[in-house]
């Protein structure tokens, strides 16, 4: 009997320390829970994400403290299910305002991209744009040196020209005078070429280095007018130069100093219709003009019959 | 054999709100396709739903009830899963798309889309 009451004692301990074991981890169990659901409604915040299932696991948990101990395993894994809906459920909001985010961050690279695009083209118009000013000022500097040095070629030119000219001037003068002094009164010749009469005055008859005639010349002409006026004939008068000059200013000369005999041929009573007057310049040479000789003799007027 | 007859066309006409619940949930499962995507969580609800109809046949209602409350929060947390599966894979997408996009247009190492 005694045997029996102490089995019967130390089952009813045994029960009653694992009753305790059960409540003990139910009640830990449950606390973990409470936890699990505050930390989620921590991590919602004001976001109010799944609220309904927030508030369906809280109430979940809170009613484990009110269910029989027989329905306490079936509640607690109801409670654990539902938290774990609830966990889902923010988990699956929080991925939805990442979405969004990435819709949004999305745009906003495309955006940056254009605008990098649209800078990159303004840079590059601008790049263009001060690379076209610079060929241009190049330019305009090329072209401003260009002007300025064919200006100076021209002037250059020009001088040398006008100094060619003068020294020639100076040289026919010089060897004008120089003739003048040698054949003094002997102005004007006549010679006959195919029948026909060709007068020849020599360069003694103009004022040195000009187109003017001297008197003595203008005596002679006046005489020998007399003479063309009688033949009723037309004259040619060709006026002849040395090769000293260049060949413009010397067919320019010639012509002035052939024009000066026709004036004065013409003054002298010959009609100025059967007078022409050319210029030939050093083209009909009739004497070397290596030498002085012969470029005095190449220093001439002709009147020639016609 | 009629008695088993009887108790299912009982199950059919006489479902319980508990029940329908979750065999709603369960269409609502399947529309997230939760079968598909998360079909351990599925099994596990379609198992609590069979069981609860399984206690409805033996007619021990309190229990098909509380077992049919746990096929719907299955088939719920199912579906909710899915769903999560489906965004978090929409989201890691994106973010590739994002940072490809972002070494394409932003770092020029690539063709403009």
């Amino acid at each position: 009997m005694r045997v029996a009451v102490v089995i019967f004692c130390l089952l009813f301990s045994m029960s009653a320390l694992a009753q305790q074991n059960t409540l003990s981890a139910f009640e830990t169990e449950r606390a973990q829970l409470q936890l699990q659901i505050e930390a989620l409604d921590a991590e919602a915040g004001d976001e109010q994400w799944a609220d309904l299932e927030r508030l369906q696991a809280r109430q979940a948990v809170q009613a484990l403290s009110t269910s029989k101990p027989r329905e306490r395993a079936e509640a607690l894994a109801l409670a654990r299910i539902v938290l774990a809906i609830a966990d889902a459920a923010v988990r699956t909001e929080q991925l939805q305002v990442q979405l969004l985010a990435l819709d949004r961050e999305q745009k906003d690279i495309r955006l940056e991209a254009s605008r990098r695009d649209a800078e990159l083209a303004r840079k590059e118009a601008e790049q263009l744009r001060r690379q076209v000013l610079a060929r241009e000022e190049e330019q305009a500097l090329a072209d401003e040196l260009a002007a300025v040095v064919e200006k100076q070629e021209q002037a250059d030119s020009e001088a040398l020209s006008q100094a060619q000219l003068k020294d020639a001037q100076l040289a026919r003068l010089e060897e004008e005078i120089e003739a003048q002094v040698k054949q003094r009164g002997d102005v004007l010749s006549v010679r006959k070429k195919s029948g026909k009469s060709i007068y020849v005055l020599s360069a003694s008859a103009f004022v040195p280095g000009k187109t003017g005639l001297n008197a003595e010349a203008r005596t002679s002409l006046q005489q020998l007018a007399k003479r063309l006026k009688a033949s009723g004939k037309a004259w040619r008068i060709e006026g002849h130069t040395d090769r000293i000059g260049n060949d413009e200013a010397d067919l320019e000369f010639s012509r002035l100093r052939a024009e000066a005999v026709l004036n004065a041929l013409r003054a002298g009573g010959v009609p100025g219709s059967r007078l022409t007057a050319v210029g030939l310049g050093a083209e009909k040479a009739v004497g070397n003009n290596a030498s002085k000789a012969g470029r005095a003799q190449n220093r001439r007027i002709e009147i020639i019959e016609k | 054999m009629f008695g088993a007859v009887s108790a299912q066309s009982e199950s059919r006409s006489e479902r319980s709100p508990v029940i329908l619940a979750a065999e709603q949930a369960m269409q609502q499962a399947r529309r997230a396709r939760a079968d598909a995507i998360v079909p351990a969580d599925y099994a596990n609800a379609e198992r609590a739903l069979a069981e609860a109809e399984a206690l409805v046949l033996k007619r021990r209602r309190s229990e098909a009830d509380r077992m049919a409350l746990r096929a719907q929060r299955l088939a719920e947390l199912a579906a909710v899963n899915a769903r999560y599966l489906l965004l978090k894979d929409e989201v890691d997408r994106k973010t590739t798309a994002n940072a490809a996009l972002r070494r394409e247009l932003l770092m020029g190492t690539g063709v403009k889309p």
